[in-house]
């Protein structure tokens, strides 16, 4: 998994890419609270690159969801792969979460 | 039939996966099925790695095989506590970020996206069996 992070206006970009698994969801995580730490609390995290996510990878996500709801922040995604819009899906994130189709969707949609 | 038996660590995650994807991967023909795969063993074996061995060492085993045409077939075995994956609760599917619960969608997972699954104690292990089927289902 790599991560990448930009700022535009308010978004706190954060793009993923690789893997979100067992091994790799905590980083994520961890990356994210320190972000929200840091005061970003308009998350906005494009999947474009992302071949794979687990169970592992939607509990770390809840926990950073979670976080910015407790600061009244935001978190959102874009460009969901097949694989992962189906694990979105099924879970039910895809409708706890705003999920756009891509980036510039997102950006343009608030 | 192929077999691996190891530590059941998170050492080992990645040679049970390769193991299974480079079997699965074999039989051509079923390629298709290497996402849903991929995604129920890491949740078996997370799950077994984390719970069969609470504070002691263990290993565990797992089985792959091309049964016919499109079927593919892995069993994943431990020798630690008794556990049901077929016997837990319903995970929360909520939408609302505040009050759903974490966790527990791993079990839900590999109940969608098998064919069929099998679970019996034997031996003084678990054993857990799962159908994948080439066009079957989610």
């Amino acid at each position: 998994m790599e991560l990448k992070n930009q700022k535009q206006d308010k978004f706190f970009i954060v793009e993923v890419s690789g893997r979100m698994d067992a091994i790799s969801a905590p980083e994520f995580e961890k990356s994210c609270l320190e972000w929200i730490q840091q005061g970003e609390s308009t998350l906005l995290v494009d999947l474009a690159g992302l071949e794979y996510m687990s169970s592992a990878g939607l509990r770390s996500i809840l926990v950073v969801g979670k976080k910015l709801k407790s600061v009244g922040g935001s978190l959102s995604f874009s460009s969901l792969a097949p694989t992962v819009a189906h694990v979105f899906s099924i879970s039910n994130f895809a409708s706890m979460f705003p999920v756009h189709e891509s980036l510039e969707k997102a950006l343009g949609n608030s | 039939m192929s077999r691996l038996r190891l530590p059941a660590s998170m050492e080992s995650f990645g040679l049970f996966r390769s193991f299974v994807l480079e079997e699965l991967e074999r039989t051509g023909e079923l390629d298709d099925l290497v996402p849903k795969v991929d995604l129920v063993l890491e949740e078996v074996l997370v799950n077994a790695i984390h719970y069969a061995y609470p504070g002691a060492h263990g290993e565990l085993e797992v089985e792959c095989l091309s049964e016919s045409p499109g079927k593919f077939r892995v069993t994943v075995k431990d020798w630690g506590i008794a556990f049901n994956p077929l016997d837990q609760a319903p995970p929360d599917l909520s939408s609302d970020v505040s009050s759903r619960q974490v966790g527990g969608l791993g079990i839900f997972f590999v109940t969608q996206m098998t064919e069929r699954l099998h679970y019996e104690y034997r031996d003084g292990g678990n054993v857990l069996t799962m159908w994948f089927q080439k066009n079957g289902g989610n």
